[in-house]
């Protein structure tokens, strides 16, 4: 039985945060896949330096998925009290399962995409071609035209590798674990159906 | 109410309540079995089936093998995996949690996950993502575990048992979220399980699964 002592170690390699690789792009920055893990695993994207955007704010406002019967997304209003943004800590946004953590990362952080279009989101933007990730955070900063210096400057990332099929389930679990216990922000997703 | 102040303790002490087991209330109609919505709760919240009888039935077998979808180059293809009961807490002598979601509406989405209406979820659905087909995702997966049994929904009857806690209010839509996140790492219910990992660039998002609730919430 693996018990909840070994998901709390998981946990442990997964509060270990270090910087996002960057290299040059042309005029931008894209991940550098030489420099993270290639292997399946469960990773988290993390707000690095100091809580200053978020501690004016007593909450932050985000548009998900969840319409109401005319098809109008609803605005969600989420407490700051929520996150754990009083200390200095850093602060987890998202986590993720994956097969393999440098693309899947490159996928979420979208550093050629400089803001995702302010629009009602639909479900399929939750889906391949979107990052759930920058759907959300994106939301968090309104008045920022280009999101891509803040994550460059501020972000961080945490990882622990969990290969092949056999883990594919402690992938699962551990991933929700996580999410739950973190609090991740941009892994909101409100969308329930109701019958 | 238990204070949202701490958070993790209050975390705790919505787990201790949905580890509080109700008898379903099951009802037989001149059509087969039934559940008695009005005895459910209609409120939003996070809930949870549970196997109530012995768990001899979990521990006779070291690993159960699965059928599920992944996604493999923009396909979507039904792949076997096996489930190490290892990772499943059948070791203790208290009810097993099969499966564990939140709703907006409690009552309505514990009948459809249920499907007292289908025997069996035809094999031809196994694999198949709930999210697309409208089928439970709990019977998905539940189905399986019994091969032999041509009638799966009449083991249902006779050892499902539930528990909920109730959320209510738009205000609770990300606790309601976080919790269940937070519970399902903790309890590790068997019939959760979904595997669509993201095996490269622009497949499907590895949010996008089925603990969105699209069909289990």
């Amino acid at each position: 039985m693996k018990d909840q002592k070994y998901f709390d170690a998981l946990l442990n390699l997964l509060r270990k945060v270090q910087d996002i690789p960057l290299v040059r792009d042309g005029a931008g920055w894209m991940l550098d896949l030489e420099q993270t893990p290639r292997e399946a695993g469960v990773f988290c994207i993390w707000w690095m330096r100091g809580s200053i955007l978020w501690k004016d704010r007593n909450f932050l406002q985000i548009k998900l998925s969840s319409a109401n019967a005319d098809g109008e997304f609803i605005p969600y209003n989420v407490d700051t009290e929520m996150l754990d943004i009083e200390t200095n800590n850093p602060v987890a946004l998202y986590i993720g399962k994956t097969e393999d953590i440098g693309l899947r990362l490159a996928e979420h952080l979208m550093l050629d995409v400089k803001k995702i279009p302010d629009r009602q989101y639909k479900l399929e933007d939750f889906s391949s071609r979107y990052s759930r990730f920058r759907v959300v955070f994106d939301q968090l900063f309104p008045y920022l035209s280009d999101l891509t210096p803040l994550i460059k400057n501020y972000l961080g990332y945490s990882h622990v590798k969990l290969p092949g099929d056999e883990n594919v389930y402690l992938r699962y679990y551990l991933r929700n674990y996580a999410v739950g216990t973190f609090r991740s922000l941009c892994n909101i997703d409100v969308f329930e159906l109701i019958t | 109410m238990v204070a949202k102040t701490h958070k993790h303790s209050y975390f705790v002490a919505l787990l201790h309540l949905l580890k509080r087991l109700r008898p379903l209330p099951f009802v037989e109609t001149k059509m087969g079995w039934d559940l008695e919505a009005s005895q459910l709760p209609e409120e939003a919240g996070t809930y949870c089936l549970w196997w109530r009888g012995g768990n001899e039935q979990w521990q006779q077998q070291e690993e159960f093998p699965l059928k599920l979808i992944r996604r493999e180059n923009e396909r979507a293809v039904v792949k076997e995996y096996s489930l190490p009961m290892s990772l499943v807490d059948v070791d203790h002598h208290f009810p097993v949690p099969l499966f564990l979601s939140k709703s907006r509406s409690m009552a309505p989405r514990i009948k459809r996950q249920l499907m007292l209406d289908t025997a069996r979820i035809p094999n031809v659905l196994l694999g198949v993502r709930g999210i697309e087909t409208q089928v439970s995702h709990f019977r998905l997966v539940f189905d399986q575990f019994f091969p032999e049994v041509d009638n799966p929904a009449e083991l249902i009857v006779d050892n499902l048992a539930y528990s909920y806690v109730k959320l209510e209010g738009s205000d609770n839509a990300f606790w309601r979220f976080f919790f269940t996140a937070y519970a399902i790492g903790v309890m590790r219910p068997l019939c959760n399980i979904d595997v669509i990992d993201t095996a490269a660039a622009s497949l499907a998002d590895d949010e996008y699964h089925f603990d969105r609730r699209l069909v289990p919430g």
